[in-house]
């Protein structure tokens, strides 16, 4: 079974083409391929417009890497949520239109189902139950995945993203956005333990994260640091992104492995953006490998967002008989379990 | 109308949301609350304290910087939480369509509303958190429509005593 599947919830349009829900034929990203040189001017960073623009050239590029026509395709999956509305309603109503002019079968799709089920695009795959941590710029969730489409939360943010808070202290730091790479780039030559930035557990047993506090100590150190040479003399900025990076890392890991005690699994998925982080990747192999805990991370270009992953969640809904018929809306709110 | 305007320190991060339900007790529909205030000012952990004033779940509000607007619903009022933060030129914010937002039914609260001071109704109720130390904060609450000075009044009646005490 073919599959296209579509997620325009963010800044990117995202166009991929699936067969069975593993194997990928085509993947499409709006900012990889030359749309803006194509149509000219800036892309705003977050337009709906922009999503208008881009949405039936990337589909037709998704098309054609893939060497399929519209007659091949026999499911559109689409991102209904979580998101920002007038965002979602592009991808909706063009896999709408697409549904209805084809008659091809449409499903809604949670865009954070979506990053769990992307390791299934792998050749390495978990088996059920495992734990699956989504991490980035707008998400930080830890699920119990039990069986496609059976998800619970154990764990999520009450405050800050994992990846907002990259990006806020990237800005802090004046040094752009977005905030993840940059600051793992300069990380790489910082000492990590320089200064002990706050870990907030919460408590023991909670599983979800706030980085807000975190966040908070950054910014103020960073007011202390600009101001006394002193301290300038002792601390480089490499310092103070490695001690922030260490602890976010740090709260992440420790929720991890707390959670796969309370679940008893054997398996952990990471996804998200801020699962390209190399740090984040290697601490976390570390901490699950001293448990007997197998680690799956999905290639980075399947982390950050993309149409391939919707369309695996779109298969396994399909094949379950699900559709949804010219109704489906966005939901910016959606929970998953 | 003449400006009103109160100050209040808070010392932790639980007074903070206090202030906040206080507030978010006040609100009704249409009524526009405009944050101003430093990365790590407390802006969203104030905004849970609206929350709880309306009768909303406070672990469901989370910073809207990612996604620009995040909606409440359950309580009292639905809130509209909308975060400027990431919003870089007339274009943007033009398709936020935040005008949208202000006639709908429901509060609205903004975060970095200084942003784009200009795109904000008349009716806004400002306020400012400054941060003084790790856990202290300054709330500056001040407006000069009638609302303004009905929920400051309101409120001062109501923080100035029992803040102390907490």
């Amino acid at each position: 079974m073919i599959i296209l599947g579509i997620d325009t919830s963010c800044d990117d349009t995202c166009a991929a083409i699936v067969e069975n829900g593993n194997t990928l034929l085509s993947n499409v990203i709006s900012s990889q391929i030359s749309v803006h040189h194509r149509y000219g001017g800036v892309v705003p960073e977050i337009a709906s417009r922009e999503h208008i623009r881009n949405i039936v050239p990337v589909v037709r590029e998704s098309l054609r890497k893939a060497g399929l026509n519209n007659k091949d395709i026999q499911g559109i999956a689409v991102t209904a949520g979580p998101g920002l509305t007038g965002a979602l309603l592009v991808g909706i109503h063009f896999a709408k239109a697409y549904s209805y002019a084809n008659n091809t079968p449409l499903i809604g799709i949670n865009h954070l189902e979506g990053h769990i089920l992307s390791i299934f695009l792998e050749k390495r795959i978990p088996s059920f139950p495992f734990l699956a941590l989504t991490v980035s710029g707008g998400h930080t969730n830890i699920y119990h995945v039990r069986d496609f489409g059976d998800y619970t939360v154990l764990g999520q943010t009450l405050d800050d993203a994992a990846g907002e808070a990259f990006d806020k202290v990237a800005k802090l730091l004046e040094l752009g956005y977005p905030g993840g790479p940059v600051i793992e780039k300069l990380a790489a030559t910082g000492r990590p333990d320089s200064i002990d930035f706050p870990r907030a557990y919460l408590s023991k047993n909670s599983l979800n994260f706030s980085f807000s506090g975190l966040k908070t100590a950054v910014a103020l150190y960073v007011k202390k640091w600009r101001d006394y040479k002193e301290e300038k003399n002792k601390i480089t900025i490499a310092d103070i992104a490695a001690s922030f990076q260490a602890a976010v890392v740090d709260i992440l890991i420790d929720k991890v492995i707390t959670a796969t005690a309370q679940v008893a699994v054997k398996s952990v998925m990471l996804a998200g953006g801020v699962a390209r982080n190399n740090n984040l990747r290697s601490k976390l192999q570390q901490a699950t490998s001293n448990k007997g805990i197998d680690l799956y991370i999905p290639s980075p270009r399947l982390c950050t967002d993309n149409g391939a992953m919707i369309a695996v969640a779109g298969y396994h809904r399909l094949m379950k008989g699900q559709q949804n018929d010219l109704t489906l809306d966005a939901r910016s709110r959606f929970p998953l379990d | 109308m003449k400006e009103i305007s109160v100050k209040y320190l808070t010392t932790s991060v639980e007074k903070t949301v206090w202030l906040g339900q206080q507030l978010g007790a006040q609100l009704i529909s249409g009524d526009i609350i405009a944050l101003i205030g430093d990365l790590g000012g407390g802006k969203t952990w104030f905004t849970k304290g609206i929350a709880i004033g309306l009768e909303i779940d406070p672990n469901n509000i989370v910073s809207p910087t990612f996604t620009l607007v995040n909606e409440y619903r359950g309580g009292r009022q639905q809130i509209f939480h909308i975060d400027l933060y990431r919003l870089k030129n007339n274009i943007e914010i033009l398709d936020l369509d935040l005008e949208d937002y202000f006639s709908r039914e429901g509060i609205v609260v903004i975060e970095w509303a200084d942003r784009w001071p200009g795109r904000l109704p008349e009716s806004k109720i400002h306020v400012k958190l400054k941060m003084i130390d790790e856990h202290t904060r300054e709330l500056e609450f001040f407006g000069n429509h009638y609302r303004a000075k009905e929920i400051i009044g309101a409120l001062k009646e109501i923080a100035g005593r029992n803040l102390k005490q907490l």
